[in-house]
Order: structure tokens, then sequence, then C-alpha cells
């Protein structure tokens, strides 16, 4: 061996052992660890909404919704230091971006299928699950980053009580905050409390609520319940050839029968939106009415209840009756939610 | 040794935990266990195969069924009756949920058992049952009366060369579902085994008393009172005890 390698070998030894003390010490011994001692925290949940499960290796904590609130809107987790979760998903839009197909963090405590086409072909994915997938896959997070950081080994610590992060302290304390993106307080839910000085839905609105929820409209069926999705894959005929990006849920399951089938988005905040499905085809709530009211095409897999006797293509509506739904949809936006400072950054 | 007597409890405590959000009582020892069977293979379901056909001659695929059993009634051969009030929401599609137990304990002097496809009249208005995703989903909205959808049958049926969709709903009281059983000499067989199995043959909910024809008699039932009338008339006669 030649002087000139030993010294090399001698010099790499020495550096890779001063880089584990220091690590050590910074991240281990010296540090100055807060008190691992949670509090818990009870979800808020709107009148009417059924009960929120929560997986019982992480429940809600004060510490780690706020982890994730700083977490969620910090570029620390992008690779390239560029993106933040609140870079796409904007609380004003409803932690959406207008004009496109991101789908919008609201009331996700409940939802029990992720992503416009199911992505994760398993039962009982969660948020845990698709935040570690964020995490790891789509922000490819370099979690050495959070460990030399000066703050947040503090704050995973007092919320896990971990020392090393890994992605799935992260994903975990995201999941939590998520989980906080509640939206319950819309004119639509005040209407139906019923209290004194609620306020009362126009004639124009009361009609849009009537068409929504009966067969005249028939919204419900999928969009109904207090969450406005039934959390299921439908084919709503928007298409009667699948390719690409439009097969859906047979992209994940590979069964014929799921083709053109898609995620029911929430219809809470949609009116701010004007990029409307998996595609973003449609720019505003009226194109998407027209679709259920003229544009439905017939294919093997287009959902049974959007076909009615006589009404091949939709559901042949009035343009007066196209202005109430749209007027309804209105109701459904929660101005409380989209301003709530726990919900913007630190 | 010592591994089993962990694993026993722990095992149990996870049976326990499996079925913690429906609204019937798990089956045990004592009381009575319903089984809901289906003359098809279920897996059709999912794959949407048209794999029978109506009595009015449509070739037929179902992509959902859903529906509500309650209001348990069995008549003894003495004339006295026992009752059971569980609710349970039945989806082919979850296993979990084909099986339930009711809270009455089965007897060799059973004569006729009665129950309802869908719910009571007290039970079927807007918010009355235990608020899960589930239930919800099966909401007959209050602009078209409140309660509860009793069925959901779907698919697609084919009308000579053509494809369209069919929905079957049924909701609202006048329409919901009395069915009723003869033991006969069955009771014994069920008290012993503590288990009755309930079949529901499809080709019923559109065949007795009245051909159901999709393209006459509509092909989207909800709202429709006459087309919910004769399905729901059919419906009487979709279940045969298969024990
Ligand atoms: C570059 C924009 C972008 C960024 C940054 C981003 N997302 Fe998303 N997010 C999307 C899009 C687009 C979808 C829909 C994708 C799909 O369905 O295929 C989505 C979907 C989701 C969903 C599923 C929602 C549902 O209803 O199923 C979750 C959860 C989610 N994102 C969490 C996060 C988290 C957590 C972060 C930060 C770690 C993040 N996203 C960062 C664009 C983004
Ligand atoms: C059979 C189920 C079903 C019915 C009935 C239904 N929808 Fe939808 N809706 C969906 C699905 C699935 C999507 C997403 C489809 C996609 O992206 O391919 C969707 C998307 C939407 C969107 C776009 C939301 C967004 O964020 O992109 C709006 C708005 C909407 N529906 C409104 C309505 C209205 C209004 C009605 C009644 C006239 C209705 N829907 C009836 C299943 C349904």
């Amino acid at each position: 061996m030649t002087r000139q390698i030993r010294a090399f070998i001698i010099f790499l030894t020495v550096f890779v052992l001063t880089l584990a003390v220091s690590c050590e010490s910074e991240n281990a011994d010296n540090f100055d660890w807060p008190d691992y001692d949670p509090t818990p925290i009870e979800l808020e949940i709107p009148g009417g909404f059924p009960p929120v499960i929560i997986p019982p290796d992480n429940p809600l904590t004060k510490e780690g919704i706020n982890l994730g609130r700083k977490l969620y809107h910090d570029k620390i987790l992008h690779i390239d230091g560029l993106l933040s979760c609140s870079s796409c998903h904007l609380q004003e839009y409803g932690f959406t971006s207008p004009g496109t197909a991101i789908l919008p963090h609201i009331n996700l405590a409940w939802s029990r299928n992720f992503m416009w086409d199911g992505k994760f072909d398993m039962i009982n994915v969660n948020l845990e699950y698709v935040s570690l997938f964020e995490v790891e896959d789509f922000m490819q997070t370099n979690v050495s980053r959070l460990n030399e950081h000066e703050h947040y080994p503090g704050l995973f610590y007092e919320a896990f009580g971990v020392k090393e992060i890994t992605s799935t302290e992260i994903a975990y304390a995201l999941a939590q905050f998520m989980r906080t993106q509640v939206s319950g307080n819309s004119k639509y839910d005040q209407v139906l409390a019923e209290g004194i000085g609620t306020p009362v839905f126009t004639e124009q609105e009361m009609w849009g609520y009537e068409l929504f929820f009966s067969e005249t409209g028939d919204c419900f069926h999928c969009h109904g319940n207090k969450l406005f999705t039934d959390n299921k894959f439908y084919n709503i005929g928007l298409d009667s050839v699948f390719e690409g990006v439009n097969k859906g849920l047979y992209s994940v399951t590979g069964n014929p029968a799921d083709l053109g089938k898609f995620k029911v988005p929430t219809l809470r905040n949609a009116a701010l939106r004007n990029g409307f499905m998996h595609d973003g085809r449609f720019k505003s709530l009226r194109e998407v009415i027209e679709h259920y009211n003229s544009g439905v095409l017939n294919s093997p897999t287009l959902d049974p209840v959007m076909t009615k006797p006589g009404k091949e293509f939709g559901l042949g509506l009035s343009a007066d009756e196209i202005d109430a739904l749209i007027a309804f949809i209105h109701t459904l936006t929660d101005e409380e939610f989209l301003s709530r400072e726990e919900l913007g950054p630190p | 040794m010592r591994n089993l007597i962990i694993f026993l409890p722990v095992f149990g405590l996870v049976l326990l935990g499996c079925n913690s959000d429906r609204n019937s009582v798990e089956p045990d020892d004592s009381t009575l266990t319903v089984y809901v069977s289906f003359n098809f293979d279920l897996s059709h379901i999912a794959d949407g195969t048209f794999f029978t056909k109506t009595e009015a001659g449509y070739p037929i695929s179902i992509s959902r069924l859903q529906f509500y059993l309650s209001d348990w009634l069995v008549e003894r051969k003495d004339g006295s009756t026992i009752n059971s009030d569980i609710v349970s929401l039945i989806d082919a599609q979850d296993e979990d949920s084909r099986r339930f137990s009711l809270d009455i304990e089965a007897g060799s002097d059973w004569e006729t058992m009665h129950f309802l496809i869908g719910l009571p009249t007290y039970l079927n208005h807007t918010n009355a049952l235990e608020n899960t995703l589930e239930n919800q989903n099966m909401a007959w909205p209050d602009p078209m009366g409140g309660g509860y959808h009793f069925l959901k049958l779907e698919g697609r049926f084919m009308d000579g060369e053509d494809e369209y969709g069919y929905a079957m709903h049924i909701g609202t009281d006048p329409y919901v579902i009395p069915v009723q059983m003869h033991l006969e000499d069955k009771a014994e067989v069920i008290s012993q085994s503590g288990e009755i199995t309930l079949e529901m043959s499809i080709k019923e909910w559109f065949a007795n008393p009245h051909t159901y024809d999709f393209n006459q008699d509509g092909n989207y039932s909800m709202g429709d009172t006459s087309a919910m009338l004769m399905l729901a008339q059919n419906g009487q006669h979709v279940f045969t005890l298969k024990n």
C-alpha cells in the first residue's frame, strides 16, 4: 500500500468517526431534549358527521398536530426544497389549486379511498399510508435535513418520543394535521342546524337543494351524506373509450369492470374550483352540470344510476334548474374553514 | 403451549375488535345466527358479467346489492311470540355483513318467522339509525320523504344488442317488504345448530307475482311508486330457507 493511500484511509476513518461523533453529540447526547408528554386532542366533529376512525397507533395530540401543520407548510420536505404540501394544496381554495385536478384536503379524516384512481390497491388505506407515499415517493424527503435541523428534532421528540426522525413520523404528523382539515360550517350546515339566527336558503338555493336530493337531479346517490361523497368509485360517463389517465380504477385493479371509475370528490367548497374532474377537463360548475344534463356517454361500466328512463344522455334539466343546482353548490362553501388560522402556516 | 395460551386470548380480542362498527350483535353460542346467502356467485358483482336472465328475458349483471333486514318476530307452536329489534345492513359484497346474530335463542318449538326487508316505520326517518357512513349512504333524502333506502339493487341489462343500466331502489313506509317463513320440520335443526340460512334468489325480484320489464316498468325505480310496489310485492318471495 502506498503512503498516500494509507494516509487517505486514515483520513477517511477519522472523518467518518468525527462525523459520527458530531452527529451523536448533536442529536443524542448533548441535545437538550424536551419532555415527551403529548397532550391528547379530541377532534371536533361537526353535527351529523359520522364518527371518525383514528388509528390507535397515531392518536391526535396537540404536539403532533402542530408539527404536522409546520411540516405541511414547509418546503424542507421536498428533495430540492422547492415545494411544500401547501404549494399545491392552498387553503383559500379548500387546499387545492385553481384550474388543476389536485384533490382538495377536505374532511379526509373520513376518507377510505385516496387519489382519483384509487392508486393504492388495498383495503384500509389511511392518511398515514398516503402521507408516507407523499413523503417518500412524491416529495422524496431528505430525512437527514430534518434530523440536522435546529428545531425539528425537538418537535418530533415532543410529539412522538423519538430521537431519530424517519419518514414514518413525518407521515404520522402530516396525517394528524390533515385530520383537522374539517369543513362543516358552510351556509348549508348552518341552514340545517335550524337554530335561532341561523341563515335560511334563498328560494333558488332551496330549489337547488331539492333537485340535488331528489331523483330529478339525483346527485345524492354519490354526493349524498354530510361529506358530499360516498367514498366510492364510479364511471359517470365522461368517456366511452378509456385511454391513459381516463382508465381510472382499472389502472390499479386491472379489472375491466373498473374502467373509467374515479373517486367521488367532495362537493364541499367545490364552488371555489375552476378545474373539475380527474383531468380538470371542465372549467366551471356549469360545464360539470351540463355534462350530467346532456353529455353522459354510455359504456359497459357507466354507473346504473346515470341512466333513467327516456334520459339516456343525462337529466334533461332546464336552464333555471341548472342555475338552481349551481346556487345550491355555492352554499357548501365554508368561509371559516378557508381562513381558519390553525390550518394556515404557523 | 405457552404461545398458544397467549395466542388464544389475543386472537379472541382481535375477533372482538373486527366488526365494532356494525349495527348487529356478534354471533354468540346461545343466540340465533342468521346467515344470508345468494343463489349466484358473488364474484359476479365485481366482474360485471351478465350471469342470469330476468323472467322478462333480459340478461342482467349486478354491480350493487344492499338491503336492510329488521323487525324479527318468531311465532311458537303454542301461539306465543318473541321478537328481536336487531337491524342489519347487508351488503352482498361484504362477507362480514352477511352473518349476524339476533338477540334471541333458537327453539325447536318455532313455527313461523317474520322479518322485514327494509325498516319498520319507527326507524324509517332521517338519522334514526346509528350514524355511520354506511347508513348515511343508504339515506332516502328528505325531499323524497326521508328515511333510508330499503334496497339498492343495481346493474346493467341487455336489450337485444344494447346495454343499459338499471337501479332498483325501494324506500318509504308503504313499500317495506314483509317476509314470512314457515319453519315446519326445520325448527329442530335450526335450534340445534343455532343458525339459520336465508338464501336470496335474484330472479324472484323480477318474477313473482309481477314479471318486471325494465322497458315497460322502468329501469330506475326510485320515486316511481308503481315500480316500487311491483318490486316490493315480488320481494316477499325472494328468500328461502336453506337449512
Ligand atoms: C405538485 C403539487 C402537489 C404537492 C406539492 C402535493 N400534492 Fe398532494 N396531491 C396532488 C395531486 C395532483 C393529487 C391528486 C393525485 C391523484 O389523484 O392521482 C394529490 C392528492 C393528495 C392526497 C389524496 C387526496 C384524496 O382525496 O384522495 C393527499 C392525502 C395528499 N395529496 C397529500 C399531500 C401531502 C401530505 C403533501 C405534502 C407532503 C402533498 N400532498 C403535496 C398534488 C400535490
Ligand atoms: C354515479 C355517481 C355520481 C352521481 C349520481 C353524481 N356524481 Fe358528481 N361525481 C362523481 C364522480 C365519480 C366524480 C369524479 C369523476 C371523474 O373525475 O372522472 C364526480 C365529480 C363531480 C364534480 C367535480 C368535483 C371536482 O372537484 O372535480 C362535481 C361538481 C359534481 N360531480 C357534481 C355533481 C352533481 C351536481 C350531480 C347531480 C346532478 C352529480 N355530481 C351526480 C359521481 C357522481
